[in-house]
């Protein structure tokens, strides 16, 4: 069961707001991803820190939520820099890093995002570097398993998956893998090693975000 | 570290898949400081070109053309018209601006002014007593911007370089121009002061005309070229007559004639050989032949003829008789007396007398008989040496023609070899007989136009008169200076982009969704555009346990 939160839209939820019409395409896309069994499972990595996943992983769920009208759950798997509570407006703990050393259970870390019903979040919880291995082990596959099944749509917020290994762990359990680029710093060389992982990872690539885009002139 | 361990991926996806429209519209835009900065560069080191070219001042002048007889007739002269260039309204205005527009007209002018005067740096301060104090300092400037990329000329002004390059300068700065529908040639001078631009636009003109009148006075040309045939025929002449004495001592006229009827010759004289050797052998196995048909049939009427006597009885008791007779006769001179004797000889000659005359009847009869008997035989006989007697006459005529062919064989041959040792003089003798020959028509058919030119007299020349002498400039014509500024201008726009390119080229980043999906090879699913409100947000800010 998910808990309610009954705050205030914050203005960072009404930046992604201002967001989710330019990024109409890729939710297009995103609807027409056939997921395993009764959910659909996204990925959301880069290739380095900074590129704005969190945010794009946030107005993807938003704009599914509320253009399909259909149970979103955007999961945040960045433990070391948890930023999803603050833009969707939840409360920051207890989230995933509570729920995999037993602290806290999915329904107490799940929460309604407001102003949008269909919406949840699973943020990060309390903020710690991860540990090596800690996505790869049973308990931690059987927690995502029961995490994957939370919605219709349930979006992986990962850390940049050049940086951070366990993200490796989390491709065979997702449909599909989005990369997320920051334009003009994101090299084209960690793009390419992060699309190499992806593929060598066994992760299906469905495409790439280019956040930040700054166009030349009036082209 | 981390560069290190991508390397691969760099190369990877590296340069090569890069779009166009990133390269060139991206770019152009993304370095558009560059390129204002490179195009400014340009412009200023325009200006500074333009600066540094003098001032022009354009003397004007126009030349009336008047086409003589003899090129109003001549095709060739009428090119203008033919080749539908109606920009030369009258027969020889193209070849005559082909004969104004030589490098020697200009060498002369140098050479008439002075190529240290032609070449000399211009002043762009000789008007300045009239001029304001800012055109003034302007005019300083420019001198010495013009003195740095014109330093003046510095060498032996009586040297033949000096007055090429002087020609060149002039000729480089004279405009020659058929004025479109008229006989008339519009000249432009540019010069670097008023008064220099008319003094030598003045002689410029009179040096076409000049040149116009030294060209087609042909009274010159006619008398030289006169001599020049005269010359060539004499040679020709020379040429012949040394050939005529040659051909008198080797004989050979038409060197290859003869020597194809030689060879003709010696041809026919092998084939008359042949055919005699085949004919001397066919009746040489005739003879040969007849010759073993005769031993067989030899008749030996004198063995036949023993042979019938010893078949007649009568011829030998008479025969036997006669011996007898003899035997006695030789007996006789020892028996009797004296007178006995020559009684019994005389008696015994008689009878010898008689039986020797009997037998030759008889003998004459024997061999009327065996002649009889032989008759056939011989017939055959002697036919057959009639007829090896004719082959033997026939041999012998083949013999005398076989030597006779071949004494006319070996003349033959001696012939051709003397024809060989002589026929490379001759071939010498013909290359320069029609060398000569061609040389010396041509200059009678030159000289015989050039004659017919004379025979017209001043009807026959093209006239060029001076229309309207040089203008003294007003104000200065050019340069152009608008033209180092664009060319600048345009320059330094090529090198900006040029810089964008590379910059490009040279980016590592991932700037545009054309990059990543030619760079990358990932399909872009959605471009987010930046956002100021999302740009003040920090993860920092989030309250984490």
């Amino acid at each position: 069961m998910s808990q309610d939160f009954a705050g205030a839209i914050s203005p960072l939820q009404q930046a992604i707001e201002a967001v989710q019409p330019l990024a109409e395409e890729l939710w297009a896309s995103l609807a027409g991803v056939k997921g395993r069994g009764s959910s659909t499972r996204i990925l959301f990595t880069s290739a380095e820190s900074g590129a704005g996943t969190s945010v794009i992983t946030a107005a993807c769920g938003m704009g599914l939520a509320r253009n399909l009208r259909q149970e979103v759950t955007v999961v945040e798997a960045h433990l070391a820099r948890p930023a999803l509570a603050t833009y969707l407006g939840l409360p920051g703990v207890p989230g995933l890093s509570d729920m995999l050393v037993g602290r806290a259970q999915l329904e107490e870390s799940r929460y309604q995002v407001p102003g949008c019903p269909s919406l949840f979040g699973l943020p990060a919880g309390s903020a710690r570097p991860a540990v090596a291995g800690e996505f790869a082990d049973d308990r931690a596959a059987e927690l995502f398993e029961a995490v994957g099944n939370t919605g219709r749509y349930v979006l992986f917020d990962a850390p940049p998956i050049v940086d951070h290994p366990e993200v490796l762990s989390l491709l065979p359990l997702v449909d599909a893998v989005i990369l997320v680029l920051r334009a003009r710093a994101s090299t084209k060389a960690h793009a390419n090693k992060a699309v190499k992982l992806i593929e060598e990872g066994g992760g299906s690539l469905m495409g790439s975000v280019l956040n930040r885009f700054k166009p030349d002139g009036p082209f | 570290m981390i560069r290190d361990e991508f390397d691969d991926v760099e190369e990877e996806g590296g340069g090569p898949n890069i779009d166009p429209k990133v390269l060139l519209l991206y770019g152009a835009w993304r370095s558009k400081v560059w390129i204002a900065c490179t195009a400014t560069v340009g412009a200023l080191l325009g200006l500074a070109a333009g600066a540094s070219m003098p001032n022009v001042y354009t003397s004007n002048a126009r030349l009336d053309y008047r086409p003589g007889k003899a090129e109003s007739i001549n095709a060739a002269a009428a090119a203008g018209i033919e080749s539908g260039d109606l920009r030369h309204s009258l027969p020889g205005m193209v070849n005559e601006e082909l004969i104004l527009d030589d490098i020697r007209v200009f060498e002369k002018i140098a050479r008439d002014i002075g190529p240290d005067k032609v070449l000399a740096t211009p002043d762009p301060t000789q008007y300045d007593d009239e001029a304001g104090v800012l055109s003034s300092m302007w005019h300083r400037c420019q001198k010495v911007m013009i003195e740095l990329v014109q330093p003046g000329f510095d060498g032996d002004p009586t040297s033949e370089r000096a007055v090429r390059s002087a020609a060149l300068s002039l000729k480089s700065r004279t405009k020659l121009e058929a004025v479109r529908g008229a006989s008339i040639f519009k000249v432009a001078y540019d010069g670097f002061s008023k008064q220099e631009a008319h003094d030598t636009a003045n002689k410029i003109i009179e040096a076409y005309v000049t040149r116009h009148k030294e060209h087609y006075s042909v009274v010159d040309a006619y008398t030289a070229n006169t001599e020049r045939t005269q010359l060539a025929r004499e040679k020709y002449n020379l040429i012949n007559e040394e050939f005529r004495s040659h051909t008198g001592l080797c004989g050979f006229v038409d060197i290859q004639a003869q020597k194809e009827a030689t060879i003709e010759k010696i041809s026919l004289y092998e084939t008359e050989l042949t055919r005699f050797r085949g004919e001397q052998k066919s009746w040489a196995a005739k003879i040969k032949k007849t010759s073993l048909q005769l031993e067989t049939i030899d008749p030996y009427v004198d063995e036949v003829k023993p042979a019938v006597m010893e078949q007649n009885p009568r011829y030998t008791s008479m025969y036997e008789e006669l011996l007898e007779l003899e035997r006695q006769l030789t007996l006789a001179s020892n028996q009797g007396s004296m007178a006995q004797q020559r009684e019994k000889k005389r008696t015994l000659e008689r009878q010898i007398e008689n039986v020797q005359r009997n037998l030759d009847d008889l003998d004459e009869t024997i061999e009327a008989e065996a002649a009889q008997i032989l008759k056939k035989p011989n017939e055959l006989y002697y036919s057959t040496i009639a007829r090896i007697d004719e082959g033997e006459a026939e041999m012998a005529g083949i013999s005398a023609s076989i030597a006779q062919t071949e004494e006319a064989l070996r003349a033959a041959q001696e012939e051709l070899s003397q024809i060989g040792i002589c026929e490379d003089s001759h071939t010498g003798f013909d290359t320069e007989i029609t060398t000569a020959k061609k040389e010396w028509e041509e200059l009678r058919a030159v000289t015989q136009e050039q004659s017919r030119m004379v025979d017209l007299g001043d009807e026959g020349l093209a006239n060029l008169s001076i229309l309207s002498p040089p203008t003294l400039p007003i104000g200065k014509g050019g340069p152009a200076r608008i033209k180092p500024l664009a060319a600048g201008i345009g320059a330094g726009i090529f090198l900006g982009l040029l810089l964008a390119v590379l910059r490009q080229l040279m980016d590592k980043n991932v700037r545009y969704p054309e990059t990543v999906e030619k760079s990358i090879g990932v399909r872009v699913l959605g471009v987010v555009p930046e956002a100021s409100s999302l740009r003040r947000i920090r993860p920092g800010h989030v309250n984490v346990a």
